[in-house]
């Protein structure tokens, strides 16, 4: 039974998309990645809307349609900041978005973000498919850990390096009296960037920012690495927002997952996701709470053994669940 | 809340020179001195409110129906780049409001208007506000009346709010009271396309920035 399932060794960066699997479950792969490039790329395209129409439907900084508008969560603190004033769209907005989290947790980061886009671009072109993996190279020598899963629980805030950030920023915007923040947005750069492209082919009106946005955004991206994960202060805000978030939580089914059914040693799940989750070791896990409902995992497991829905039949056992992430 | 420090060194590093580098961009952006005055749409006078509440969303760059807004350049300073700014090379401003109806931060705020039709520019239709986005200046080296032989009344006969009036010789003057600067003069005038290329593109009426409390 064994047989009819093939791994592959995944690479060092995390990212790694080329894993060898079931037909079916490489179609799902496809089709998750592939629909949130999509709508990364529509909530992209909403610029270009903003710049062939005049619906003005705004950037990622604001999205909305005539007096109605969501303005950025981090935007909106810093304005509020930076003015010393109290703007009642930015608190409507943190408001909203304050119960959109809630509902889906980080869904921002992994589905609208133009960020991972540039991530799966390049991981796309990081050369061949590496080596597929035989079930005997992960049959363990001595038996594995038991699994420890996460609870059903809201999860534990954990205060990282992005909040530094997040500080740090706070605290320039309020000495200098500007959203500074906004200024190397790698969000706003890649919008910047898109406008002033516009601007060059529609007004002949060239700008030096064409050449330096781009090449901050590469630093920040490349140089500086795991963007999302280290230094990103609106992805600190959304993971604040989540810690309450309890639905389309990833769940192991134990019956099909390779560890827990066979003592295999797969860790497809845990080396897909980019926010260094592991639904398997949840003491030593991120929190459950920095999920961003990317399906990463669930299309990188070779027995399709995750689900996201709330009464999947993977109920833990008391034992199983004593543990809160 | 139950939360935990996951800080490591490498991550601490990171994140502290990114604020650093955050620090170093606001104190650098502060005190260099911004020698570009810019036009900002109706509401937008005041620099310092203004650049404090302007998420540089796009909007009302996007919305503008003359499409006098532009996406302020690098060139035009570190702390306006992508805000909006007026180039009356492109379209005027007709007090229209629409820009200052879907800023979503204030940075634009509302304001009243009286609306009127001019026979000058049967088109459009104008509005009396008590706003002020700048005053038209006239270059006399380039104004096509001022420099003379030829004679030309295009600002004096288009300005929907008659702030330009013609001296004995037929050479316009800017009332500085009734101009709110908003850019049909400069919009319409036919100098940098008829004069010679001497003088490059400057025009015979160009709209200035009034004194700002910004920096
Ligand atoms: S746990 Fe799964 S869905 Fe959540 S972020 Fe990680 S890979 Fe994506
Ligand atoms: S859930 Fe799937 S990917 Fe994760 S260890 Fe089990 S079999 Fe492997
Ligand atoms: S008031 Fe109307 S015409 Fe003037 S800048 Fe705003 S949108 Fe454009
Ligand atoms: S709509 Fe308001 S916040 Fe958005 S770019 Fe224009 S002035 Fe700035």
């Amino acid at each position: 039974m064994a047989s009819k399932y093939r791994l592959s060794k995944p690479r060092g960066f995390k990212f790694a998309h080329f894993y060898d699997r079931r037909k079916s479950a490489m179609k799902k792969r496809m089709t998750a990645r592939t629909i949130r490039a999509t709508t990364m790329v529509a909530f992209l395209a909403l610029v270009v809307v903003g710049l062939m129409t005049r619906l003005a439907p705004g950037t990622l900084s604001s999205l909305g349609i005539r007096s109605i508008a969501l303005v950025c969560p981090l935007g909106a603190l810093e304005i509020m900041i930076a003015s010393r004033s109290v703007i009642p769209l930015a608190i409507t907005s943190l408001l909203c978005i304050i119960l959109v989290g809630l509902v889906l947790g980080k869904v921002f980061c992994a589905w609208i973000c133009p960020v991972p886009l540039t991530r799966m671009l390049s991981s796309q072109s990081r050369g061949p498919e590496p080596e597929p993996l035989t079930i005997a190279a992960i049959r363990p020598e001595s038996p594995l850990q038991p699994s420890i899963f996460h609870s059903d629980r809201p999860s534990r805030i954990r205060l990282d390096s992005r909040f530094l950030v997040l500080l740090g920023t706070l605290a320039t915007t309020a000495v200098v009296g500007f959203p500074v923040f906004c200024l190397i947005c790698p969000i706003g750069l890649t919008c910047a960037t898109i406008i002033g492209l516009w601007r060059l082919i529609g007004f002949n009106e060239p700008s030096w920012l064409l050449l330096v946005f781009p090449v901050v955004l590469a630093l920040e991206l490349l140089v500086f690495r795991k963007w999302c994960r280290r230094l990103c202060p609106l992805g600190a805000l959304f993971s604040l927002i989540s810690a309450l978030n309890t639905n389309l939580r990833p769940k192991v089914d134990k019956q099909k997952c390779l560890r827990t059914s066979q003592g295999l040693d797969c860790t497809n799940c845990k080396d897909a996701c980019c926010e260094e989750i592991d639904l398997h070791h949840a003491e030593q896990s991120s929190p459950l709470s920095e999920c961003t409902k990317c399906r990463d995992c669930a299309d990188a497991c070779p027995a399709g053994a995750i689900g996201f829905r709330k009464n999947a039949k993977t109920k833990l056992t008391k034992t199983e669940s004593s543990h809160t992430d | 809340m139950d939360y935990r420090i996951g800080l490591n060194r490498r991550d601490f590093v990171s994140a502290t020179g990114l604020v650093v580098g955050l620090v170093s961009l606001g104190a650098v952006v502060k005190l260099l001195p911004a020698d570009v005055h810019l036009i900002r749409p109706p509401g937008g006078q005041d620099e310092d409110g203004f650049v404090a509440l302007c998420t540089r969303c796009d909007r009302c760059r996007s919305i503008c129906p003359t499409q006098a807004i532009a996406p302020a350049r690098l060139e035009d300073g570190l702390l306006a780049v992508r805000s909006p700014k007026l180039d009356f090379r492109l379209g005027w401003c007709t007090f229209c409001g629409r820009c200052a109806e879907v800023c979503p931060t204030g940075a634009l705020p509302s304001y009243k208007a009286e609306c009127f039709e001019f026979a000058g520019l049967p088109d459009e239709v104008f509005c009396k506000t008590q706003l002020k986005l700048g005053v038209a200046v006239i270059n006399r080296d380039r104004c096509i009346a001022w420099a003379g032989p030829s004679v030309c009344t295009i600002c004096s006969t288009k300005c929907p709010y008659q702030a330009i009036t013609l001296d004995e010789y037929g050479r316009p003057l800017v009332d500085l009271d009734l101009c709110n600067g908003c850019g049909v003069c400069e919009n319409l005038c036919p100098s940098s396309r008829l004069l010679s290329y001497q003088g490059g593109l400057r025009r015979g009426i160009e709209v200035s920035a009034l004194e700002t409390k910004g920096l």
